[in-house]
């Protein structure tokens, strides 16, 4: 998975970072990661398993399941086969189809930075009573004084 | 040699305390999300301990979902693959 991350850094997915899950209680799986992955290995605290639990409760495992940057579900893709071509083609499709909008949302000018352009952006589009999804942070459908809170907490690193 | 057996003993011994960890508070009830669903803020904000550093993470540092959540984190968008890799 690790040279996977690699590959999608190289093809322009840069905001892309891959978590491996383990479990508490199989260390030596644990120690066999470790050592052969520069990936992070995230701890799933047995017995409930918190992440697993969340996502895969029917205990499905060799799973990789794809979040959108503010935590939604996208996919779940389970590797029967290894992480192969068909694999990679499925995750990497998913990952294109919801890369832009991700990066993008507050960045209302598109310089790939959050900062006051984008507020004064913001408020121009509520003077105009036009609506802009990059600027519609709360996701309610209308661009108004809420989303420029979020937008002003976003810049002072308060998130919302 | 002794000694040498001995600290590789206490090394690997180190490495994987490591990944075993218990300081979480356990968690009995927890939202199954299906496709399209949004993790609450609760549960992105749930703390993991990392086991193995890579990346912005190092060893023993602690994880949530929310530090890859944009509007929490001063807007640094990432789109997260999780891979579940133990086997269970």
């Amino acid at each position: 998975m690790s040279d996977f991350q690699e590959e999608l850094r190289s093809e322009g997915y840069e905001n892309i970072v891959i978590i491996a899950v383990g479990q508490t209680n199989i260390s030596a799986f644990n120690s066999n990661f470790t050592a052969n992955s520069d990936l992070p290995l995230v701890m799933d605290e047995y017995p409930f398993l918190p992440v697993r639990a969340q996502f895969s409760p029917n205990g499905l495992h060799k799973q990789v399941i794809i979040l959108d940057y503010d935590g939604t579900l996208l996919d779940t893709y389970t590797l029967n086969s290894g992480l192969n071509w068909s694999a990679k083609n499925y995750i990497t499709d998913v990952i294109a189809q919801n890369y832009e909008q991700s990066i993008l949302l507050g960045d209302i000018n598109d310089d790939q930075l959050i900062n006051i352009q984008d507020i004064i952006l913001t408020i121009n589009l509520i003077l105009a009573n036009e609506h802009n999804e990059s600027a519609d942070l709360n996701s309610d459908g209308i661009v108004n004084i809420l989303d420029i809170v979020q937008l002003v907490n976003i810049i002072l690193g308060n998130g919302q | 040699m002794n000694i040498l057996i001995l600290i590789l003993i206490s090394f690997s011994f180190s490495q994987s305390e490591n990944c075993v960890t218990s300081d979480s508070q356990p968690m009995d009830s927890r939202s199954i999300y299906s496709i399209g669903d949004t993790l609450s803020l609760e549960d992105q904000s749930t703390i993991y301990d990392v086991c193995n550093g890579s990346g912005d993470y190092q060893t023993e540092d602690p994880f949530s979902f929310v530090d890859l959540n944009g509007a929490h984190n001063g807007g640094d968008y990432k789109i997260t693959l999780i891979s579940m890799n133990a086997t269970w």
